[in-house]
């Protein structure tokens, strides 16, 4: 990683945090080595310690904001070292405005440097583009063998030979709006790109479809299974209705798919807000959730943007960020961290949409225990 | 004759400053994509963050 001792130690340690186990080479980059213009020569050095572990395949050279500022030449850095592909990946903050974005990014580079492009097709094989709760790409696997698929790729993944079959899939389907360099790259291979993405009764029921049609798989078997999904998912919707207000306003750029998932078991979703930029990626769902009565979707949204929100349409429940989700229970309403609370449980098909709505509903019945919170706080103020 | 330039017309009209994004840095990102690579890449699963200045 190419980058000073700050965001080093920063980005090592929320890396940690969830649960990577795995430490980071750098170089030294600190005033004199910046001052001196031995970032070139720093970043060579890390990459040829890198090189000599054994077996070494790929070494991915991370350059932030200090690095790029400071100007690091693609071209200065050696392509290939030993057996190892060197890939840059360049994510300064100033650039790249959100983490789900340098997702993107990563990803891309990646795919660019090892996709292998040139072998045959595998014309019923789907890769499925997105991070997601570990069951999903499992089920969605399941349910599409049904239909004929032969095999699925999910990225990004563990394996450098996913990277490099990605190259020669018959489909790619992003699971989430923000992979756009990463699509671009498929486009640039001639993989035809499945819109939309199995969230909900009617996404489910239409992304199965597309996915048939792409593929080529036979339509009446595709029929059946799209059939009987969306029987499964009416059921388990008809069990656990939703109603209420409730805000998204994460930052992981898979908000609008949530939004549009509670709008679809009744609830109303008149504000959402995420990390990411607009694209026209996620302009489905949004027009979807406009036409259904959405008010509000704020892309790059900030704290003061939520917080307006909070105001303008009193929510009975908040999806947010850490501070945002403080500041709604400062207010007596019940709210749970986005990213922890939803990522970690399925999301995708019916059984995702089972395990989802029913942590919500289950989260929305301690309305009371929240008010009464709030009143005991509100009394010990009062008294001291 | 010299024209006076109004100052501050911009600042009265524009909004406060919302520097809050509630998001850590973009590049937690990338590292998550590259850090998931299971197979053959040196992210050193023993030893701790190297300093290399030994070697500018």
């Amino acid at each position: 990683m190419a980058t000073d001792t700050g965001c080093l130690y920063g980005l090592t340690f929320v890396t940690h945090f969830y649960g990577a186990r795995k430490s980071i080479l750098a170089p030294q980059l600190g005033t004199s080595e910046l001052m001196a213009g031995q970032v070139v020569e720093g970043t060579r050095a890390a990459i040829e310690v890198a090189a000599k572990e054994p077996g070494c395949q790929l070494i991915p050279v991370v350059s932030l904001c200090v690095a790029e500022t400071a100007g690091l030449p693609e071209e200065m850095l050696p392509k290939k070292i030993g057996d190892a592909e060197v890939v840059l990946v360049r994510v300064p903050a100033y650039a790249i405005h959100s983490h789900p974005e340098a997702k993107d990014v990563a990803l891309a580079a990646l795919l660019k440097r090892l996709g292998n492009a040139t072998a045959p097709k595998e014309k019923k094989t789907l890769a499925l583009l997105g991070e997601v709760f570990p069951a999903d790409p499992l089920a969605i696997d399941n349910l599409l063998r049904q239909m004929g698929v032969e095999a699925t790729i999910t990225l990004p993944g563990r394996a450098i030979d996913d990277l490099r079959r990605a190259g020669h899939v018959g489909a790619l389907a992003p699971l989430h709006p923000f992979y756009k360099e990463t699509t671009a790259v498929f486009r640039s291979w001639s993989i035809p790109v499945v819109g939309g993405a199995p969230v909900g009764i009617s996404g489910s029921y239409a992304w199965l479809k597309a996915v048939g049609s792409l593929l080529e798989l036979d339509p009446k078997l595709v029929n059946d299974v799209a059939e009987a999904e969306r029987a499964r998912a009416e059921a388990m919707l008809k069990a656990q209705p939703l109603s209420g207000r409730i805000f998204v306003t994460g930052y992981e750029g898979t908000e609008l798919a949530y939004a549009r998932l509670l709008v679809e078991a009744g609830a109303e979703v008149p504000y959402i807000s995420t990390s990411i930029g607009q694209d026209p990626l996620v302009l489905p769902d949004e027009m979807w959730l406009r036409a259904r009565g959405t008010k509000e979707i704020v892309y790059r949204k900030s704290l003061e943007d939520d917080v307006a929100a909070l105001d303008k349409y009193p929510p009975d429940f908040v999806l947010g960020t850490t501070p945002f989700c403080a500041i709604a229970k400062e207010r007596g309403i019940p709210a749970m961290y986005f990213t922890n609370q939803l990522a970690s449980r399925p999301f995708f098909l019916s059984t995702g949409m089972a395990a989802t709505l029913g942590f919500i509903n289950q989260t929305m019945k301690g309305h009371e225990r929240y008010q009464w919170m709030q009143s005991f706080f509100e009394g010990e103020a009062a008294d001291a | 004759m010299s024209n006076s330039i109004p100052l501050g017309t911009i600042a009265q009209e524009a909004k406060p400053c919302q520097l809050h994004p509630q998001s850590m840095c973009p590049a937690f990102g990338s590292l998550r994509v590259l850090t998931r690579i299971e197979d053959r890449i040196p992210l050193w699963p023993r030893i701790r963050v190297a300093c290399m200045a030994s070697l500018l």
